[in-house]
């Protein structure tokens, strides 16, 4: 017989360890969608990244803990947290309270390094490369972008992006007017660090810079480190079209297209987008 | 009632074959040497187990060479073929006991696992589900067991459509987790349970299954030790009705299900949203009283099993604030749909207390008859599923008082404590070889909420 007085809810106690998957809250909380290890299954068909539980994240007690003062969470997309499940076995409310350091991709600390001649540093970039599949550089792209968590529509707007940039090959070998590969980056030191921070990111995982496998995991890693190419607003998109502008603003730094390029790589989404659904 | 020839308690095993992948097309018939088996089925049992006890004198152990891995497939039933042969196969999971009789015999004793519950035991439930409990429980039922898998239910269920994501479990932890979440609209609990006749799943809650019509309606099983005794000396059709013994053993507890909470307490369900404390004062009586009011359960005067009247230092027991419960029940973990803990009022999470309150008292008055196995056989025909378990039985039984010398039984009035409507909570199907002839006899866990009318106490 199971007595109802035991049921007090801090006597059951499960931990885990997770991946922050969206933190396009809508209450505003800050509050993350999270893939939780051992629990949650990694096959997108079992638990679609969108039915995953919005967990509360926990801040520290030197902010107000009360509504409107204090810092908010800053967790973003990829990160690794740990944390508990408030209702113990039965693990359907997670609550976060703190993210894991892990070495995923260099930061720009980490490129200096390497620059330096340290290659000490570890990463996971091979395991993430065997999503890397398919027979045209823009069906690996899509799937890529669809493993990595990204909607088909906000993986078609980034693919019609870069086809822009590198002609519809998709060509990582590409270098024109100073710029290379499937996203243009430019060569030009004044213009930026962008090319070389591709030449080490490459190089620290040891495989050639010239590769679209390199290309579009340094696509991914620019997104998730630099907040300024839009990684957040790009996933809070819910059309083709939204998330085409977003990306080429943000990411490819369009800022003065014309009404006749806007509306051709808003054509251009829609197929591709169509191609690799359909 | 038709009239039978034969005994209440004939029964026939036409054949018992052992059989395993590993053997190939080897067949072994056992049903010569059985001594006697049982198939056990029960409330919030999702499968059927037994046991079945064999004399090997053909070398039988070793021939086979016994892994736990083979399949018996029984084909037995009731000699009149009013309802055809019940055939089910069970999975042989364990050599219980074995005992030298002599030098070339030994007594083997075998449990027995459904083959469902051998495929819950190898299957893991890590998934999203969408839907009402009853939805997802069929949904986890098709997705481990085969599209042929029906969760028979009704439309009393009150929680709505959740999301649930089943963290590792077994399909029978999972759809009795889910079950347990289900309630009616009075908080009255939800029970999930196969039977040993057919291959589907019940979920049915306890007020429905107190408000249908007992199986004898019109003819209760009595108790009475002379007839019990002298059974050869009635008429095979009312042998049937005769409780042959009972058993009754720590019941009515009343203060252990007001320690476990079950009598009244302080539930609290704490919204971590919006840190909304939703508070509960759960008092049995007024349950009981609701019950009264808005369902059919205790019509005719009948009394609930819980004392309302009964005091402790000059207060009701239900007035006591004995327990306090809280449970974290965070609200919108998901945009578009509730999850498992989530409701939208006190009164709606309320119904949790309730329905464990009312299991508890469920088994506050229990008690175990062994009646002769007829009218509990069924094989599958819908005309005769309303036997066994999570259907009502009436019982007879007589007083106690003291008759003058020369009275008989038509003198003797009814106990009013014992007697009346009980649930069939669990039924033991036991077989026996006796002398070459097999005999069939149920023993039933039987459980109430109320005593039959013309009690002495209050009615609520």
């Amino acid at each position: 017989m199971r007595t109802i007085n035991k049921l007090y809810y801090g006597d059951s106690f499960r931990w885990f360890m997770g991946v922050v998957i969206n933190t396009a809250d809508p209450l505003q909380l800050g509050r993350a969608q999270v893939r939780i290890y051992g629990i949650h299954p990694e096959n997108i068909e079992d638990l679609p990244s969108d039915s995953l539980p919005w967990a509360q994240v926990m801040v520290s007690p030197t902010e107000g803990g009360s509504s409107g003062i204090g810092k908010m969470p800053q967790l973003i997309e990829g990160a690794r947290v740990v944390g508990f499940f408030m209702d113990g076995g039965s693990s359907q409310i997670p609550l976060i309270i703190g993210s894991v350091p892990f070495v995923e991709d260099p930061s720009p600390q980490q490129i200096q390094q390497l620059s330096n001649g340290d290659n000490s540093l570890q990463t996971s970039a091979k395991g993430i490369s065997n999503f890397i599949t398919g027979k045209t550089n823009a069906e690996k792209a899509f799937n890529f972008f669809i493993s990595t968590n990204f909607t088909p529509e906000q993986s078609a707007a980034m693919i019609a992006g870069l086809v822009e940039q590198s002609t519809a090959k998709m060509s990582p070998t590409l270098e024109v007017d100073g710029s290379f590969g499937i996203a243009q980056w430019p060569i030009v030191e004044t213009e930026g660090n962008r090319y070389e921070g591709l030449i080490y990111f490459a190089g620290n995982r040891g495989i050639s810079e010239f590769s679209i496998e390199a290309q579009l995991q340094y696509v991914l890693y620019e997104l998730r480190t630099f907040p300024s190419f839009g990684l957040g607003p790009l996933k809070r998109t819910k059309t083709l079209t939204a998330a085409v502008d977003v990306f080429a603003s943000k990411y490819i730094t369009w800022n003065t297209s014309t009404d006749a390029q806007t509306f051709a790589r808003r054509e251009k989404s829609k197929e591709i987008f169509e191609r690799f659904t359909k | 009632m038709a009239i039978r020839s034969s005994s209440p308690e004939d029964y026939k095993v036409v054949s018992a074959i052992i059989t395993s992948d590993r053997l190939g097309s080897f067949e072994f018939d056992v049903v010569s040497s059985i001594v006697d088996m049982s198939f056990s089925e029960a409330l919030d049992a999702l499968s059927c187990s037994g046991q079945i006890t064999l004399v090997d004198d053909a070398n039988l152990l070793a021939v086979i060479d016994f892994q736990g891995t083979e399949y018996i497939t029984f084909e037995m039933g009731l000699p009149d073929e009013v309802q055809p042969l019940l055939k089910r196969t069970f999975v042989i999971n364990e050599l219980m006991n074995s005992q030298k009789a002599n030098d070339q015999s030994e007594v083997l004793m075998f449990s027995l696992d459904s083959i469902d519950s051998y495929i819950n035991a190898l299957t893991n439930v890590n998934k999203v589900y969408d839907g009402t409990p009853a939805e997802i429980i069929q949904k986890i039922a098709k997705d481990s067991f085969g599209l042929k898998k029906i969760v028979l239910t009704n439309d009393t269920l009150f929680q709505g459509p959740m999301r649930v994501i089943i963290p590792n479990w077994t399909p029978f932890v999972a759809m009795k987790w889910l079950a347990d979440r289900c309630t009616s609209a009075l908080g009255t609990p939800y029970f999930i349970w196969s039977s040993l006749g057919d291959e589907n799943i019940r979920l049915l809650d306890l007020q429905s299954l107190l408000e249908g019509v007992p199986m004898n309606a019109n003819q209760p099983y009595r108790y009475n030790q002379g007839s019990a005794q002298n059974m050869s000396e009635q008429n095979p059709t009312l042998q049937a009705y005769n409780i042959k013994r009972f058993t009754v053993e720590n019941t009515e507890n009343t203060v252990d299900i007001a320690y476990d909470g079950g009598i009244s307490g302080e539930y609290r369900f704490l919204d971590t949203t919006t840190f909304q404390d939703n508070k509960y004062q759960y008092d049995v009586n007024n349950v009981y009283r609701q019950l009264a009011d808005k369902s059919n359960l205790f019509t005719k005067g009948a009394t609930p099993n819980y004392d309302t009247e009964f005091k402790i230092n000059d207060k009701n027991i239900h007035s006591y604030n004995t327990t306090r419960a809280t449970q974290i029940a965070t609200s919108k973990v998901y945009n578009d749909m509730p999850s498992y803990h989530e409701a939208v009022t006190p009164e709606a999470h309320a119904q949790k207390a309730t329905s464990l309150s009312l299991r508890e008292f469920m088994y506050k008055s229990a008690m175990e008859i062994i009646i002769p196995g007829y009218n509990m056989y069924y094989s599958g025909s819908k005309n005769y599923s309303n036997v066994s378990v999570g259907n009502l039985i009436s019982l007879e039984f007589l007083d106690n008082d003291p008759k003058q010398a020369g009275a008989n039984i038509s003198d003797n009035t009814p106990d009013g404590k014992r007697s009346g409507v009980y649930l069939i909570e669990a039924c033991r199907h036991m077989i026996k070889n006796d002398q070459g002839k097999f005999k069939y006899e149920c023993v039933l866990k039987i459980l109430k909420i109320a005593n039959r009318d013309g009690m002495t106490q209050v009615p609520v």
